[in-house]
């Protein structure tokens, strides 16, 4: 039986600007945590992109139990393309409206 | 229940807007609200200092000084005695995290397991544990929810991982 996997969505604030909408910068973000996380635990989470709010806040969306394991990958993470960065997961969110409702409240 | 961290960054920062966004109640910054040290000659009872040593008695020596707040073992070896003088004068030992996600001379793995044995030992010996991120530059600063991810890693259970991210309050 298919069944839809529940998402939970995280926003993510980074030290300096990425932009993920770049094909390239995405997919290196994805093969770090792939590096980070292992085969197993990435394909669980099954980590995405969902939406970019500002240069450095975007919201990342994975597999409902898996957000605490993306926090912990996020934090070993310090290189993004050439240039050193810094990731924080900020707020959770079962929705991308509730961090965009998040996003405003604490960015203004 | 309240969390803190305190962090040495070299570029100027607005501390306060970014401790509310990571979930912490307050950042401590390192040569504003409390000083590092190398060495206990010359610290006065003023002020709020933590000493950093490779060397077991110069740490314990500085556990004798009331201005000292917390160790950090550079070398990532504590022996039960060392842990239960910790406990006994209430100092904390103070474990930086940037050394595990930036690591510099040492490779990442090894910083993990030098800061999990140090952490179970002082578990064991029921002593003070304030987990930081002591970062020196914003990249690597953590949100709260990730330090206690990392608490957890280096094998602290949900409720010793909050008490080692709101220990720091009380002290500074």
């Amino acid at each position: 039986m298919i069944f839809k996997r529940k998402l939970r969505y995280v926003l993510v604030e980074a030290s300096r600007s990425v932009n993920l909408g770049d094909e390239r910068e995405e997919r290196d973000l994805r093969s770090r945590l792939h590096g980070v996380m292992g085969e197993a635990a990435y394909f669980r989470a099954n980590p995405r992109t969902a939406a970019q709010l500002s240069e450095s806040v975007f919201i990342i969306s994975v597999n409902r139990g898996c957000e605490k394991d993306l926090g912990l990958a996020l934090s070993f993470v310090k290189t993004l393309g050439s240039e050193s960065v810094g990731f924080w997961t900020i707020k959770t969110s079962g929705t991308v409206k509730g961090l965009k409702a998040q996003f405003k409240k604490l960015y203004g | 229940m309240q969390f803190f961290d305190i962090v040495a960054l070299k570029e100027t920062a607005d501390l306060e807007p970014l401790a509310r966004r990571l979930g912490y109640r307050r950042i401590f910054a390192l040569g504003k609200d409390a000083e590092i040290v190398g060495d206990v000659r010359g610290l006065g009872e003023n002020g709020r200092f933590i000493v950093r040593s490779k060397d077991n008695e110069t740490l314990l020596k500085a556990m004798r000084i009331n201005s000292v707040v917390g160790v950090v073992v550079e070398d990532g070896k504590a022996e039960g005695k060392f842990i239960e003088e910790l406990r006994s004068r209430g100092k904390l030992l103070i474990v930086p995290v940037a050394g595990i996600t930036c690591p510099l001379a040492e490779g990442r793995m090894r910083a993990l397991y030098r800061a999990k044995t140090l952490i179970r030992s002082a578990l064991r010996g029921k002593a003070g544990i304030a987990l930081v991120t002591l970062a020196e530059g914003r990249d690597c600063l953590l949100s709260r929810t990730q330090m206690q991810e990392m608490a957890k890693l280096l094998g602290a259970d949900d409720r010793a991982a909050d008490a080692m991210l709101n220990s720091l309050g009380d002290a500074i």
